[in-house]
C-alpha cells in the first residue's frame, strides 16, 4: 500500500513538473533557457500522460471511487510541493526585475514626516488586566470545582442483592425544570467491578416500583459511569426514597432503597419550600398529567 | 453598482470571506484533527494498555463457546452477534472476541434492550469490561466542535456553521471567477513580495486543493440537509415526529423490521466463515449475526458481515447470508434506500474520509491544514490590502478602526487558536483526575487560552503579538510530548519501542506542529521586524537603482 501511494505521488510530481516545463515562464525558469516549441509540446503530452498513469494506478488498486478521491489528494500535494519548491530552484535566472517600489522609509528625512504613533496605553492596560484575569478566573473556578460525584464522601455506599454499589447525586443543586416544569435529577451509579459483568440492567426511580415493568429509567453508560436522569414526582417529600432495581443476567431481581434526603438534601429542601408556597405547587402535577397527551 | 461580473464576484468573495472567516478557521482547525479523532481519544486515555492483536486459535471451539454463552444469557433474543477479532477502518483499533444481543422488545416497545460481553476465546469466560480510563472529552469533542461549535444549543450550532458553510461555498465559487488567471498562473509563487506573495500563496493553496474545498463545503451542507431545508419533507410527510415515521420507514426499512425470537443455529458456523473467507480473504469476517431473515422467505439466517473496507459506500459493508438450519446460501440482502440514499451516504463518507487507510487519512489531514492556510492567508490579505502602514512601523494604531479590529482578531485566531488546541491536549494530562466534569474542563481550557490570546493581541503591538503568539504556540505543541512523558508511561520511549504508531505518531505530530508554528514565527518575524525591514529597504535603495516599472 505504501508503495502504491508513493508511486501515485511521484508519478504525479513528474507529471506536473513536465506540465510546468511546457509553459514558457516556468521552462525558462527551470532550464535557464527557453526550449523549442516541439519540446514544450512533448512535455505537455508527457505531463498529461503521467497524470493519467497515476490516476490509472489509483483506480486499478483502490477501486474507482477511493482511487479518484486519493488521486486528487495526492495531486494537491504534488502540485503544492512544486509551487513552493520552484522559487528555490538554483537555475533560476538572476531576477533583477524588482518593482520600482521606492523605499519610502529610507528616504532622508522620512522619519520626520511619519506621524507619531499614538500611545493607546489605556487600551493596552485594560487588555493586560483582562489577560491577567483569564488565568485567575480559570484557576479560581477550577479550585471551586468539586470532586467527581462518586468519589465524594457523601456518595451513598450500599448493597443490592449480592452486589455492592455507590450512588451519588450528580450535583448538589436543586432539580432542573424541563418542559412543563417537570423537575429532573441526574444520578450516577457504579457497581463493583466483578458485579457489573453479572448485571443485565439497572433502573432507578423515586418511590417503590409496583412491578418490574415500572421499575423506572434504565441506567446508561460504561461500567464506571452508569448514569440516569429521572423525573421527580410532585409528591416527593423528605421521606421519599430512590429505588434501585437491578436485574442480573441470571434473571434474578434485587432492589435497594436509598433515602432521597441522604443523597440529595438540596432537592428535598426544594420540595419542602415548594410545599410551603402553594401557588408554585400546581405547575408540576399539571404538567405531569398533560405530558402523555402530547 | 458593479460594471462587470468579475468586480461583483470580487466584492462578494472579499466580504463573504471576511465575515465568516474566523468561524471557518475555527471549523477547519477543529475539524482537521477530526480525521484522527479515534487516535486522539486513545492518546487522551493513557490508562488503556497498548493493543495486542490476537487471532482466534481454535475457531470452531470458540464459536461453540460463544453460542453457549448467548443461549445462557440471551435465550429467545431477537438477534445474536459474535464479533470476531478484527481491525476495521471504522474502529481503527483491534477489536477483541465478544458477543452481543438484542432482546425481544417488551410489550408496547419497538425495540428491546441490548447487551454485549467480551469473552475469553479459549474458555468462554466473560472478561471484565476493561480498565477505567480517565474522564476525557477526547478527540470526539474536538471534532464535534467543528459543526456544533460550543457553549450553545445543537440547533444554533448547526445553523451558524450552516450559514458560514454556505457563504464559504459562495466564496469558493466567486474566488475561482475573481482570480481568473488561476490556471494560467498555476505554478506561480513569488516569495518576499508582500501583498503579491500573500495573494500567490492564497491562490496556489486554494487552486491546488480546490477539489477538496468544494467537496468538503458541499458535503458539509448535506449532513444537515433536512434541518436547513425542511420544506420538502414537511410538504410530503408533515412536520411533527409522528407523521415523519413513514418517511424514515421508507428510507431505512431495515430499522423497521418486526423482531422475531431466534434459537441456536443448527448448522456449524466454521464452514460458513470459511466460505466467506474464500470470497473476501482471510480475516475479513467481522461479525456472525443470527436473526430472523425477512425478504427471502421467513427463515432464521446466519449473516456474515465483512470488515468495513475501502469503499465509498463504507457504512454498509458486504454481507453473506445462510440458512441457519441447513447452512444453504440465501439470496443477498436487497440494498435499501435507493439511489438517493446511496448518493447521500457517499457524500457524507467523502466528507468523513473514514474509508481511507492510514496514508489517505494523512492526505485528508493535510488537505484540512491547507483549508486553514487558505482561510488564514485570505484573512491576512484583506488587512494587507487595506492598511497604510507596515505593521513593523508601530503605527498600526493610526489605522482605521475596522482594519485594526480585523487585524487583532486575525492574530488572536490564526496564531492563538492552534495554541489553544495544544492547551486542550496539555489539559488532558495536567488537570486533576478526580474533578467533576473533567471533560468539560478540558474544553474550558481551550477557550480560556483562546480568550487569553485575544487579550494578548490587544495588549501588545500587533507585530509583536503575531511573533510571540506563534512562538508560544510552538512551545505549547513542543511541550505536549514532554508533559506526556512526565505524567504517563505512554511516552515516546515506550511507544516507539512497542511499535505503537498511534500513540507515538500523536507525540511526533505534536512536534511536527511545533515545527510548523516555529516556521511561521520565523517567517512573520522576517516580514514584520521593523529594524530588518528598514535595513532591507535601505540596502535595496543603495544597491540597485530602480530599473523597471512593474511586475504585476
Amino acid at each position: 500500500m505504501t508503495l502504491l501511494h508513493l508511486a501515485i505521488l511521484v508519478i504525479s510530481l513528474a507529471g506536473f513538473a513536465a506540465l510546468a516545463l511546457a509553459t514558457e515562464r516556468h521552462a525558462e525558469h527551470l532550464l535557464g533557457r527557453l526550449p523549442a516549441p516541439q519540446w514544450r509540446l512533448l512535455a505537455r503530452v508527457a505531463g498529461w500522460l503521467l497524470l493519467a498513469v497515476s490516476l490509472a494506478l489509483g483506480i486499478a488498486y483502490l477501486g474507482s471511487g477511493v482511487g479518484i478521491t486519493l488521486w486528487l489528494g495526492w495531486l494537491t500535494i504534488a502540485a503544492l510541493a512544486l509551487v513552493f519548491a520552484f522559487p528555490k530552484w538554483p537555475l533560476r535566472p538572476v531576477d533583477h526585475a524588482r518593482p520600482a517600489r521606492p523605499a519610502k522609509a529610507a528616504k532622508p528625512g522620512a522619519a520626520a514626516e511619519m506621524p507619531v504613533a499614538p500611545r493607546r496605553t489605556a487600551r493596552r492596560w485594560l487588555a493586560a488586566a483582562l489577560l491577567a484575569a483569564v488565568p485567575l478566573v480559570y484557576l479560581l473556578a477550577l479550585q471551586a470545582t468539586p470532586i467527581a460525584p462518586l468519589l465524594r464522601a457523601d456518595a451513598f455506599a450500599g448493597q443490592v442483592g449480592p452486589w455492592s454499589f455507590r450512588l451519588a447525586d450528580r450535583d448538589h443543586d436543586v432539580p432542573k425544570l424541563v418542559a412543563m416544569d417537570i423537575p429532573m435529577k441526574s444520578y450516577q451509579v457504579r457497581f463493583c467491578e466483578d458485579c457489573d459483568a453479572q448485571i443485565r440492567a439497572a433502573y432507578l426511580k423515586v418511590n417503590k416500583p409496583r412491578s418490574l415493568r415500572a421499575a423506572g429509567i434504565v441506567l446508561q453508560g460504561t461500567r464506571w459511569d452508569r448514569n440516569v436522569d429521572i423525573q421527580l414526582p410532585a409528591n416527593t417529600t423528605a421521606g421519599s426514597s430512590l429505588w434501585l432495581t437491578v436485574v442480573g443476567k441470571d434473571g434474578e431481581m434485587h432492589q435497594a432503597q436509598v433515602r432521597l434526603a441522604d443523597v440529595s438534601p438540596a432537592t428535598v429542601a426544594w420540595f419542602q419550600q415548594r410545599e410551603a408556597k402553594p401557588e408554585a405547587g400546581p405547575a408540576a402535577p399539571q404538567g405531569a398529567i398533560e405530558r402523555p397527551s402530547q | 453598482m458593479f460594471s462587470s461580473l468579475r468586480q461583483c464576484t470580487s466584492w462578494l468573495h472579499t466580504w463573504t470571506g471576511l465575515i465568516v472567516g474566523w468561524v471557518l478557521f475555527f471549523v477547519f482547525v477543529t475539524g482537521t484533527p477530526g480525521y484522527f479523532q479515534i487516535e486522539i481519544t486513545r492518546w487522551m486515555q493513557p490508562e488503556l494498555p497498548m493493543v495486542q492483536a490476537r487471532a482466534l486459535e481454535n475457531r470452531a471451539a470458540s464459536f461453540e463457546l460463544a453460542l453457549d454463552r448467548l443461549q445462557k444469557v440471551a435465550p429467545g433474543a431477537a438477534a445474536w452477534r459474535i464479533n470476531l477479532p478484527h481491525e476495521s477502518l471504522q474502529s481503527r483499533t483491534w477489536q477483541e472476541f465478544g458477543i452481543g444481543w438484542d432482546e425481544m422488545p417488551p410489550d408496547g416497545h419497538d425495540r428491546g434492550p441490548s447487551g454485549s460481553e467480551k469473552l475469553d476465546p479459549a474458555t468462554g469466560q466473560v472478561l471484565p469490561s476493561g480498565i477505567e480510563p480517565r474522564a476525557t472529552a477526547g478527540g470526539r469533542t474536538l471534532y464535534q466542535m467543528h459543526y456544533l461549535l460550543h457553549y450553545m444549543d445543537f440547533d444554533w450550532g448547526i445553523r451558524i456553521v450552516g450559514v458560514c458553510t454556505m457563504l464559504m461555498l459562495m466564496a469558493i465559487v466567486t474566488g475561482v471567477i475573481t482570480h481568473k488567471k488561476i490556471f494560467k498562473d498555476f505554478f506561480t509563487f513569488r516569495p518576499g513580495k508582500g501583498q503579491r506573495s500573500w495573494l500567490d500563496a492564497h491562490n496556489a493553496v486554494s487552486v491546488m486543493a480546490l477539489p477538496f474545498f468544494l467537496m468538503i463545503t458541499y458535503s458539509g451542507l448535506v449532513f444537515f440537509l433536512f434541518t436547513y431545508m425542511p420544506a420538502g419533507i414537511n410538504a410530503i410527510y408533515g412536520s411533527d415526529q409522528q407523521s415523519r415515521k413513514p418517511y424514515f420507514a421508507e428510507i431505512f426499512p431495515e430499522f423497521n423490521r418486526k423482531p422475531v425470537a431466534i434459537s441456536r443455529p443448527g448448522t456449524p458456523l466454521l464452514p460458513l466463515v470459511a466460505q466467506a473467507e474464500a470470497v473476501w480473504g482471510p480475516g475479513q469476517v467481522r461479525t456472525i449475526g443470527v436473526m430472523h431473515n425477512q425478504g427471502a422467505g421467513e427463515v432464521q439466517a446466519v449473516t456474515l458481515t465483512r470488515v468495513n473496507g475501502s469503499a465509498l459506500d463504507f457504512q454498509r459493508p458486504q454481507t453473506l447470508r445462510f440458512d441457519a438450519r441447513s447452512g444453504a446460501p440465501l439470496a443477498p440482502e436487497p440494498k435499501t434506500g435507493g439511489a438517493a440514499r446511496t448518493t447521500q451516504t457517499v457524500m457524507l463518507n467523502l466528507h468523513e474520509g473514514l474509508f481511507v487507510g492510514a496514508w489517505g487519512r494523512w492526505v485528508y489531514f493535510f488537505a484540512g491544514l491547507l483549508g486553514c492556510a487558505m482561510i488564514g492567508t485570505g484573512m491576512v490579505l484583506w488587512t494587507v490590502k487595506r492598511r497604510r502602514h507596515h505593521l513593523g512601523s508601530g503605527l498600526e494604531a493610526t489605522e482605521q478602526f475596522g482594519v485594526r479590529l480585523v487585524e487583532t482578531l486575525n492574530v488572536a485566531t490564526i496564531a492563538g487558536l492552534p495554541m489553544a488546541v495544544a492547551a486542550y491536549f496539555l489539559a488532558n494530562r495536567l488537570l486533576p483526575l478526580d474533578i467533576t466534569d473533567r471533560p468539560a474542563w478540558e474544553v474550558h481550557t481551550l477557550f480560556a487560552v483562546w480568550l487569553g490570546a485575544l487579550f494578548y493581541a490587544l495588549a501588545r503591538p500587533l507585530h509583536r503579538a503575531w511573533i510571540e503568539l506563534f512562538r508560544a504556540g510552538c512551545a505549547a505543541y513542543a511541550l505536549v510530548p514532554v508533559i506526556n512523558a512526565l505524567t504517563t508511561d505512554k511516552h515516546l520511549l515506550n511507544t516507539l519501542r512497542a511499535g505503537d504508531w498511534v500513540l507515538a505518531g500523536f507525540d511526533l505530530t505534536m512536534w511536527g506542529m511545533a515545527a510548523l508554528l516555529a516556521l511561521m514565527a520565523v517567517k512573520v518575524k522576517r516580514r514584520l521586524d521593523p529594524s530588518r525591514a528598514a535595513r532591507k529597504a535601505a540596502g535595496a535603495a543603495a544597491a540597485r537603482p530602480v530599473t523597471e516599472g512593474s511586475v504585476a
